[in-house]
């Protein structure tokens, strides 16, 4: 016999638990995934708090004006910006902005996506092709590129990169839902439902798609991470809010880029900052996967 | 006597997980002499397929051979290391697998398959390969040979494909060739014609089978003695006919008897044995089957049994076998089927 | 096979299609307008209007795009509204920059990935491939800007052992025939133009490659553990084969294929990374170009490049694929 023979024959003799408290017990004992909800729960607090942690108001200015800005030293934890702010603040408060921007991104695209891709796997047939056909295309189109073009026609802003992102991950959230409710269909519990007579909607919202939610919340997860770096990504290019006080990590990011000498701690800490947060958002991601299937090697 | 060809003896290997120790085998023997035919029974977990693997060597990370020897051209196997068993495997003993749908490398050619084994273990050049694979395609009933080489195993069916394996084992004419469950997943007619094939190939090259399988029928028709296995232990050895006609064992019995048969009655129940098959996990003192034997004794529980010879040539390891003992309180006399 | 690469090729023109489509209506809904960008902002109705019928853009929408597409088919992709150049030579002028880029960046990403997932894979659980798959995390967790970044900081600013920005040093002089640095200085024997030329692709290619590394690394873990547990391993290990052979011929050669896909997947990320680190390392290539057109609302290049960027995708994908088909048998023989 294999391995996997000789450890189910252990495993057998387990008592059967609930669905999700396995899940949550394979979670918990997960190194990696506990750091990164402990990174998450990190962010939240300090966005959450960002008045009390923050040592400064991040738009005020405190210093001077300098092409050379100070870096880390006394009373500045991460030093002054070009327009003599507090860097620490405007990290800090940073955090808000990024984590809003990630909800509502995700936000966006998983409402629409969840709902064509549900609309695609129940209907079927021609709506079903449309529909799928248009997400291809929009996923053969790679994200950031994707989101510069909406940006593009939108013209910049934090409303309007939201907006992008959140599209941008439609077509991800709309495959997921329709594999899962294809899979569904076929499934005894509900040839059972329709067989004593369950309208459609009630089967889906009552059956289907609670059934579905797993994969969905590990990639709304990731799809977070995504969202705070692709948003970093717009700002960098100058393609996010218009008015330069916003402290949003990737325009921090930009406006230092163009001459590292003077002050690596303005490139250094919304940089990490952003490293950290996304760390922590994929490596939650990864560990509901692996609870929820743990089947799966990657 | 002259030496057995291979010699298997106390053979004991453990599995070490991070959850548990596992016992799949717990000391077996067993010698094989060239052109014998020896079968292994048992059911889905008696270890019957751990203890070839373990003799080939390629048990996997967490499998340990912690017990026995298999001595084979007086070398004790297990003792050997990679490279030196490498030179033994697939060219003095060799094996073929259950599924032939999974065991064969789907991105190869199956020419490629065999002359792999051919130019690893015996030098040959690649025409000289290509050459031979034709032959031995040939000789295990695959029409167009040659054709057939440059094909992928996609191509073929299941019981081409169980012919394909066997070419590829039968390839450096080992002495020893070990067939795990060969037949299982294939259809019945199909099935027959392996066995055929099986036995004519041993004949010919006079090589030793070991076949191994949980299908009565299978051994019947191919070996010449048979080993009954039941939680990593050999519990009743003899000749297969021994077996079929007297068997010992209450476990052996319960085999046979619950081999659906045509004469029966159609309302007739099946019979089954009754229990699971034991957790690995634990060693029990006593007799591993008495927990499903309806000839337990107390000595049963007390005392593991060891192989005795109950006839010439038929052992046994029971303290109360079937043939002098009644089943406590049960309508059921002991006796043949 | 020829079958294959058909059907496959026959697929992919309703996405192009619906590609150029979009594409199309979202560069002419850019705020402000072509006729505006050449203009400026204080250009009369009247000088507009006439722009506009110059340009044939007061047609209806679908007979501009039948016309662009028209066009496209024929080599042309409109002017430059900032140089009134053809877009199709600029494109055509900075794409090799992209390409080398690119495949430098891809180059290092599966030399580097493959052998780390490889080995992670076969020392299951080991000291390697712990740390691989954090090392893997945090590599998708950088920001391409901020990595390229942080290594421009500390390789061409602090340390200064490698230049800051461009291909080739100004002074250098290098004969161009394919354009493609690396490859220019190997054909023309120019070897101090050759150690020049990488010295410039090493930063980029290293910022841009690094996602994709972790990802190929990832897959590859991923696809060699599947294979290790497969029927055939055990199969090539009892026919006594060398522990190399097995290696490669039997896991490698299987693990591979899910891999193919990704690098394949992996262009778009590319090409994304591209416009970013081009950005920041002055690379004059396609990426770059397409920004500066956002910058400069220069609507040509920025449908062109765009487009080029979409074709070039789908087309690579379509290589992934049928390269699939040649390296997959069931798939390739019916």
């Amino acid at each position: 016999m294999s391995l996997a023979e000789a450890e189910a024959a252990v495993l057998r003799t387990d008592e059967p638990s609930g669905l999700w408290k396995d899940a949550f017990d394979r979670f918990k004992r997960n190194p990696a995934a506990l750091v990164g909800a402990l990174l998450i729960l990190t962010f939240i607090l300090i966005a959450v708090f960002a008045p009390v942690i923050a040592t400064h108001d991040p738009h005020a200015q405190v210093g001077n004006l300098s092409a050379n800005p100070e870096g880390p030293g006394d009373g500045h934890i991460m030093g002054l910006d070009k327009q003599g702010r507090d860097y620490f603040s405007r990290v800090v408060y940073g955090t808000r902005l990024s984590l809003l921007v990630g909800l509502v991104s995700v936000a966006v695209g998983l409402s629409l996506g969840v709902l064509l891709g549900s609309l695609a796997g129940y209907l079927g047939g021609w709506v079903d092709v449309v529909i799928m056909r248009f997400m291809d295309i929009m996923l053969s189109i790679p994200g950031l590129l994707l989101a510069i073009g909406i940006v593009a026609a939108l013209g910049r802003g934090l409303v309007q990169i939201m907006v992008a992102v959140g599209i941008v991950n439609v077509p991800v959230f709309a495959r997921l839902l329709r594999a899962a409710i294809l899979g569904q269909m076929d499934s005894d519990y509900v040839l059972a439902g329709r067989s004593v007579g369950v309208g459609g909607w009630r089967l889906l919202g009552r059956h289907i798609l609670p059934n579905s939610i797993a994969p969905v919340i590990v990639q709304a997860t990731l799809a977070m991470a995504t969202a705070i770096i692709d948003v970093a990504g717009l700002s960098f290019l100058g393609l996010g809010p218009a008015n330069p006080s916003f402290p949003e990590w990737g325009k921090m990011l930009a406006d230092s880029a163009s001459r590292l000498e003077q002050g690596v701690h303005l490139v250094f800490f919304p940089g990490i900052a952003i490293v950290l947060s996304v760390l922590g958002l994929n490596l939650v991601g990864d560990g509901l996967r692996e609870a929820i299937d743990p089947r799966l090697k990657t | 006597m002259t030496q057995p060809l291979l010699s298997v003896r106390d053979l004991e290997v453990k599995f070490f997980t991070r959850r548990a120790t596992i016992h799949p085998v717990n000391g077996i023997s067993f010698d094989l002499n060239p052109g014998d035919t020896l079968g292994i029974v048992g059911e889905s977990g008696c270890g019957k397929s751990v203890s070839s693997l373990a003799l080939m060597g390629i048990l996997g990370k967490t499998g340990k051979v912690t017990g026995g020897e298999v001595i084979f051209e007086e070398r004790d196997l297990l003792k050997l290391s990679n490279a030196q068993m490498r030179s033994v495997r697939g060219r003095q003993i060799a094996m073929i697998f259950q599924d032939p749908m999974t065991s064969l490398n789907p991105v190869l050619t199956i020419g490629r398959q065999i002359t792999e084994v051919l130019r690893t273990h015996l030098q040959m050049d690649k025409e000289a390969a290509r050459k031979e694979a034709a032959t031995l395609l040939d000789r295990v009933g695959i029409p167009s040979a040659a054709d057939r080489l440059g094909d992928y195993p996609h191509q073929f069916s299941g019981g081409m494909r169980q012919r394909v394996m066997i070419a590829m084992a039968i390839a450096c004419h080992p002495r020893v060739l070990i067939a795990d469950e060969p037949t299982t997943a294939l259809d019945v007619t199909i099935q027959a014609q392996i066995l055929d094939l099986l036995r004519s190939l041993v004949a010919e090259e006079e090589m030793a089978l070991v076949l191994i399988t949980h299908d009565l029928g299978v051994v019947a028709g191919v070996c010449e003695r048979t080993n009954v296995m039941y939680a990593g232990r050999f519990v009743e050895t003899g000749t297969t006919r021994d077996l079929f006609e007297r068997p010992q064992h209450p476990y052996t019995l319960g085999l046979l008897r619950s081999v659906p048969r045509l004469d029966r009655p159609k309302t007739a129940r099946l019979e089954t044995i009754k229990g699971s098959p034991r957790d690995q996990t634990q060693i029990l003192t006593g007799c591993s089957f008495a927990p499903r034997c309806a000839y337990a004794t107390d000595e049963s529980w007390a005392e593991t049994p060891l192989l005795r010879e109950i006839a010439p040539g038929h052992r046994v390891a029971c303290w109360n076998p079937v043939s002098t003992s009644v089943p406590a309180g049960s309508a059921e006399q002991g006796g043949h089927s | 096979m020829l079958q294959f690469a058909l059907r496959r090729l026959l697929l992919t023109i309703p996405i192009l299609i619906g590609l150029s489509i979009i594409v199309f209506v979202f560069v002419r809904s850019l705020p402000g307008g072509p006729a505006i960008a050449l203009l400026g902002e204080r250009a009369t109705e009247e000088s507009l209007e006439q722009i506009e019928k110059t340009l044939g853009l007061d047609q209806p929408v679908h007979v501009q795009y039948f016309r662009y597409m028209n066009n496209v088919l024929h080599g042309d992709l409109g002017n430059s509204v900032v140089t009134r150049q053809p877009v199709a030579d600029e494109i055509k002028r900075q794409f090799p920059a992209t390409v080398e880029l690119g495949l430098a960046a891809m180059l290092f990403a599966i030399l580097v990935g493959v052998p780390l997932g490889f080995i992670a894979a076969k020392r299951y659980q080991g000291v390697l491939d712990q740390s691989s798959l954090v090392l893997s995390l945090i590599g998708v967790s950088f920001p391409v800007f901020f990595l390229a970044l942080l290594l421009k900081y500390v390789f061409a600013v602090k340390l200064g052992w490698l230049p800051t920005i461009g291909r080739l040093t100004v002074t250098q002089d290098l004969a161009h025939p394919t354009n493609l640095y690396v490859l220019d200085a190997i054909l023309t024997g120019n070897w101090p133009a050759l150690s020049d030329a990488l010295k410039h692709l090493v930063l980029p290619a290293i910022a841009l490659g690094t996602i994709p590394l972790a990802i190929v690394a990832r897959i590859t873990r991923a696809a060699t553990l599947d294979v290790i547990s497969e029927d055939y391993v055990r199969t090539a290990r009892a026919k006594g084969l060398e522990r190399t052979v097995i290696d490669r011929r039997h896991i490698l050669r299987n693990a591979l294929l899910p891999v193919v896909t990704v690098i394949g997947l992996q262009t778009g990320l590319l090409l994304t990374g591209a416009v970013l680190t081009e950005t920041i390392f002055a690379w004059p290539g396609v990426g770059r170009m397409i920004l500066q057109a956002i910058q400069f609302r220069d609507y040509a290049i920025l449908q062109g490049g765009i487009l080029f960027f979409a074709f070039v995708i789908v087309f690579v994908n379509l290589l992934v694929d049928m390269s699939y088909g040649f390296l997959n048998p069931r798939i390739r023989v019916r």
